[in-house]
Formats: C-alpha cells, sequence, structure tokens
C-alpha cells in the first residue's frame, strides 16, 4: 500500500533541494506496483521495468515542478499507461492482452485464520475468485485494493467512468460473494465459526 | 438491478468510497438480503488481511539500472557545457578544450563500454556435460542445483559441470523436455534453444524445441516463466499457468536476384513471431497433451502424417519413409498408449487406408 503522506514530503524534498536519497525511496515506493501495472499492458516484466524507467527518469529531468503535481500517484500511473500504449503502438500489436497480464498475481492470504475466525480455506477461496475475474475487473480491484487507489483516481489513471468502476467492484464482490456462498448443509456449520 | 446495486454499494462500503446516504441505503437492502451481510463480513475481513506487495530482489536490481541511466545522462548533459567555453576560448586554449572534451569523451565511452559489457552474459569455459535421450527411450535426471529434467527420446541438454561459478544457470536444450526448476532469485534460470530462450520465474514447465522445426513450444503448468523469441528480441513473453507459447523460428527466404548473379539470403522476421494459447485440452483424465509424452502416451493433434511419422521415428527409434507423397499431408489426430509400431500403425490405417512395409526399422508408407 502505498503511503500518500511520505510521498507528499519526498515530493518537496525533492524539488525544493534535489534530494536524491529521496528520489531513491519514491522510486521504490512505487516500483512494484508500477511494473505491475505496466505489466497488465505489455505482458513482458522486461519492457515494463524499461517504461517504470523511462517515467520515472523524465521525474528526475523535471525534478524542480514536481511539487506543483497535485497528485502525483495518478501522475505517475497515468504516465504508465500512455508509455505502455504507445510502446504497444510502436510494436503494432493489438490491445488484445489489455488487461489480461501474467504477473498480476495478488499475493496470497497471509492472514491468520484464527484471529479471523475465518478458515484459511475460505481466503484460498477468496484468492481464487479474485484470480478468476476478468482481467480488467481484476486490475481495477488490484489498484484499489492493493494500491489503495480511490475510485475516481482509477477511473482517471484507466480513463474510465467512476461508474465503471463502481459497477467492476460490484462484479468483483458478487464473485467473491459466490465462492464463499456455503452449501446448504455447510452453511450452518461455518456460520457457528464466525459467530464463536 | 437492485442486486446489482446491492455489489456495488459492498464494494463501497469494503473501499471506504460510502457516504452517509449510500450506507443508509446499503443498510435498507441488507434488511432485504440478510445473506449478503454474511459475505460483506467475510469479504471484508479479506480485503484488509494482505496487502503488502510481494518485494523483489528485481527492484533492488531495477533501482541500481536506473540510477545508472540518470548519472550518465548527467555526465552527457555536462559535455556541451564545455562546448560553451569553446566560443569564448581561442588559439592554443582550444587545442586544450580538444584534448578536455576527448578526454571527457574517452571517460563516458569508458563508461558505457563498461556498462555493456557488465550487461552481456559472460562468456565462460566451464567444462560442460551433455546428457541424452536416445531415439526410443526417455531419461530424467536432476540438475546439479537440484531441478529436475525430464528427456523426451531424441533430446540433448548440455549445461556446466557447476552451476557455482556463474551467477545464472544456463542449459542449452534441442528436443523436448520438462523441467521442474529449484527457483533461486539469486541464480536465474535460463533455457536456450535454437528458436527461444525461456527465463524460468519458478516453475514447472514443457519446451519443445527441435531444432529442425519451424515452431518451438512453451507450456507453462506451474509458476511463471518468460519466452524470448530469438528473431523478435524486443519481445518477452511472461506466461501464465497452462498457457502455450508457440514461437516461429525466422523462415530463411530466398530472394529472388534482380540483375545480379548471386542469391542472397534474407532472414525473414516472422510478422507476429509468437502467438498465445491455452494449453490443449485434456487427455483422458488429467494428462496434458503437452506432457503426454512423460506418462508414455504419444499424442498428436491435427499433424501432418510426415509430422507424426519424425515423432514416430524418434519415440520408437525407427525410420519411416513414404512411397505415396499424397499421404505426407494428410491430417491425423489421436494418440498411442503402449501399442507397438505395428499396432500403432494399423490404428493409423484405420484412420486413413495406406499399406507399409516393416524390416528392420525401416518403415515404408505405401
Amino acid at each position: 500500500m502505498i503511503d500518500f503522506k511520505e510521498v507528499a514530503s519526498l515530493q518537496k524534498l525533492i524539488a525544493l533541494s534535489d534530494d536524491e536519497p529521496a528520489y531513491v525511496r519514491l522510486y521504490r515506493i512505487y516500483f512494484t506496483p508500477l511494473l505491475y501495472f505496466a505489466c497488465s499492458f505489455v505482458r513482458s516484466k522486461q519492457v515494463a521495468e524499461e517504461i517504470v524507467s523511462d517515467v520515472f527518469l523524465q521525474v528526475w529531468r523535471h525534478r524542480q515542478k514536481l511539487d506543483t503535481i497535485e497528485n502525483l500517484t495518478v501522475y505517475l500511473y497515468t504516465c504508465i499507461r500512455n508509455h505502455s500504449l504507445n510502446y504497444l503502438e510502436k510494436q503494432k500489436r493489438t490491445l488484445t492482452w489489455l488487461y489480461d497480464e501474467a504477473s498480476l498475481q495478488l499475493p496470497s492470504t497471509a492472514a491468520d485464520p484464527e484471529q479471523l475466525f475465518i478458515t484459511s480455506e475460505l481466503m484460498r477461496e477468496m484468492d481464487m475468485a479474485v484470480q478468476q475475474l476478468p482481467p480488467k475487473c481484476r486490475l481495477i480491484f488490484k489498484l484499489i485494493r492493493e494500491d489503495g487507489l480511490k475510485y475516481k483516481e482509477v477511473a482517471e489513471v484507466l480513463n474510465i467512468s467512476v461508474k465503471t468502476v463502481e459497477a467492476q467492484i460490484g462484479i468483483a464482490m458478487k464473485k467473491l460473494s459466490e465462492a464463499i456462498q456455503p452449501h446448504t448443509g455447510e452453511k450452518n456449520r461455518l456460520n457457528l465459526r464466525i459467530t464463536k | 438491478m437492485e442486486q446489482k446495486r446491492l455489489w456495488e454499494l459492498v464494494g463501497k462500503k469494503i473501499a471506504g468510497e460510502a457516504d452517509p446516504a449510500e450506507l443508509e441505503e446499503l443498510n435498507r437492502l441488507l434488511e432485504k438480503y440478510p445473506d449478503a451481510l454474511y459475505s460483506l463480513e467475510l469479504i471484508g475481513h479479506y480485503w484488509k488481511s494482505s496487502k503488502e506487495h510481494i518485494e523483489f530482489k528485481e527492484r533492488e536490481a531495477a533501482l541500481e539500472k536506473h540510477m545508472q541511466r540518470i548519472r550518465e545522462e548527467q555526465s552527457v548533459a555536462s559535455l556541451p557545457a564545455l562546448d560553451e567555453d569553446a566560443t569564448i576560448e581561442t588559439g592554443r586554449s582550444k587545442r586544450k578544450l580538444l584534448y578536455r572534451v576527448s578526454a571527457a569523451a574517452a571517460v563516458l565511452l569508458l563508461i558505457v563500454a563498461g556498462y555493456w559489457y557488465r550487461q552481456q552474459p559472460a562468456v565462460e569455459e566451464l567444462p560442460m556435460k551433455t546428457l541424452t535421450a536416445s531415439h526410443g527411450s526417455k531419461n530424467h535426471f536432476i540438475l546439479p542445483d537440484g531441478s529436475k529434467v525430464w528427456l523426451n527420446a531424441g533430446t540433448t541438454v548440455t549445461y556446466p559441470m557447476s552451476f557455482e561459478k556463474d551467477s545464472v544457470r544456463r542449459v542449452w536444450l534441442s528436443g523436448e523436455a520438462y523441467f521442474e526448476i529449484r527457483h533461486d532469485e539469486a541464480h536465474p534460470f535460463w533455457i536456450h534453444t535454437p528458436q527461444m530462450d525461456i527465463r524460468d520465474l519458478g516453475t514447472a514447465f514443457n519446451i519443445k524445441a527441435w531444432p529442425s522445426d519451424e515452431t518451438a513450444e512453451a507450456t507453462l503448468i506451474e509458476g511463471a516463466i518468460e519466452v524470448k523469441p530469438k528473431h523478435a528480441d524486443d519481445f518477452a513473453i511472461l506466461t501464465k499457468p497452462n498457457e502455450k507459447i508457440v514461437v516461429y523460428a525466422a523462415r530463411e527466404k530466398q530472394v529472388a536476384p534482380t540483375g545480379r548473379p548471386d542469391h542472397v539470403t534474407q532472414i525473414e522476421v516472422m510478422k507476429q513471431p509468437f502467438t498465445i494459447s491455452v494449453a490443449a485440452p485434456k487427455v483422458g483424465d488429467s494428462v496434458l497433451a503437452e506432457t503426454a509424452w512423460m506418462k508414455d502416451i504419444l499424442v498428436f493433434q491435427n499433424e501432418t502424417f510426415e509430422e507424426l511419422a519424425v515423432r514416430m521415428e524418434r519415440w520408437y527409434d525407427i525410420t519411416i519413409s513414404f512411397e505415396n507423397e499424397g499421404l505426407k499431408k494428410v491430417r491425423l489426430n489421436g494418440s498411442f498408449v503402449n501399442e507397438t509400431v505395428e499396432q500403432a500403425l494399423q490404428e493409423l490405417q484405420l484412420i486413413r487406408p495406406f499399406t507399409y512395409e516393416i524390416e528392420n526399422g525401416r518403415v515404408v508408407i505405401k
């Protein structure tokens, strides 16, 4: 999860004093989520890494103006998206793989099931349900749950409407709910477990 | 419609996007659909349970590479500054400037060369070992790092006696093999074939790369691999389980000479250097066509008789020749499990009538 407060203070440091350690910190914060995001378009980790590097090079070149960017997260994700689409265009590749990426494997849940009163089996089932979401839906789910983006930010970054984001998350909720719907008979057992 | 709204609101609540009016609306809907309360609770826990990204060692490597780029750019940017000086200085000092510029250029060249050198795969002179599964047999062994390899008939794998001397583990494959790689982020595992290179990212997968074939295939069973076609090295295809990547080898194309007597051979790089598909449907219970060979099943799907004949030659350690050219292009589907050569040929006769002669492992299709 991106720490947006820290990001804001890093932006200032970099803009005002060319602070290289702050820049390195910024890179570390965004590298993995941006890599995944770029990967979801270009489907190659190597290319995605180059795109992240290109975008961060831009950030360094324009560092003096960095504190004028209001929402750096949206800015960076949008840059990554544009770079990725440009790359695909250059490659004359169709966008059939858009959002259909290999690397976007969500980390499986590492929570303590006892503490949550949920069986690890249920958590696994939800993990699996997420993996089986349609690619676009899964990407939106990941951007919100893992990267911590707001609905509005996702809409901006992906150039879709907030209504679409709402609907897609709604679909994800429905699918997750179906995945954990106990079969009749099992239901009581599970309910007991939750309420104990 | 109402249910759709219900799930949208559940999502908004869990994501912390719902305003008071929407929370009110959700509560009203939940009274109507009390079952959703159960989901809301569980999904809410799930949502909060793990939000950490997997951190890559790769991140640090990427960062180092990126900072190198920035430093290079800065050293290039400092060169024009010298140029500006040149307009002021004259005569002898101009030569001095030339020295300074060329010295700077030389340093830059060294930096770039050093960087370039570091990017190149190390050319190692390690003692190599070769393992083969001869025609009519299969082989299975364990590499020095504990990774497992199964070889189909007629396949060769070459690898260094020790993986320890290099930070990268490399093997060279000619033929078809199934790999279960012991993943080690610090020591990436590369498989080099005539048509493509494959990098393991924690994995079990099947590689089919016969030197004589126009295509090569990588089928991922578990984990992740990156496939780089040899003739389109811009591409590095990340693969997910049950996906099959088919790489087309660049075709050598004879270009008709125009006014010149000599033939010019051109490598024609295919426009689409690869395709991605889902691994072929299952044969029987749980056997993928791609890995059926490991279970001693020879599966053929929409293959020409000619292609199948090449595989049967390796499988049964026989030679097959065609007297009837027309049969070569016939497409066949099926599988052999425990069949002898003769049984296999008899089964093929049922699909498409033909006669054959067999003598000392030589089959002639008539």
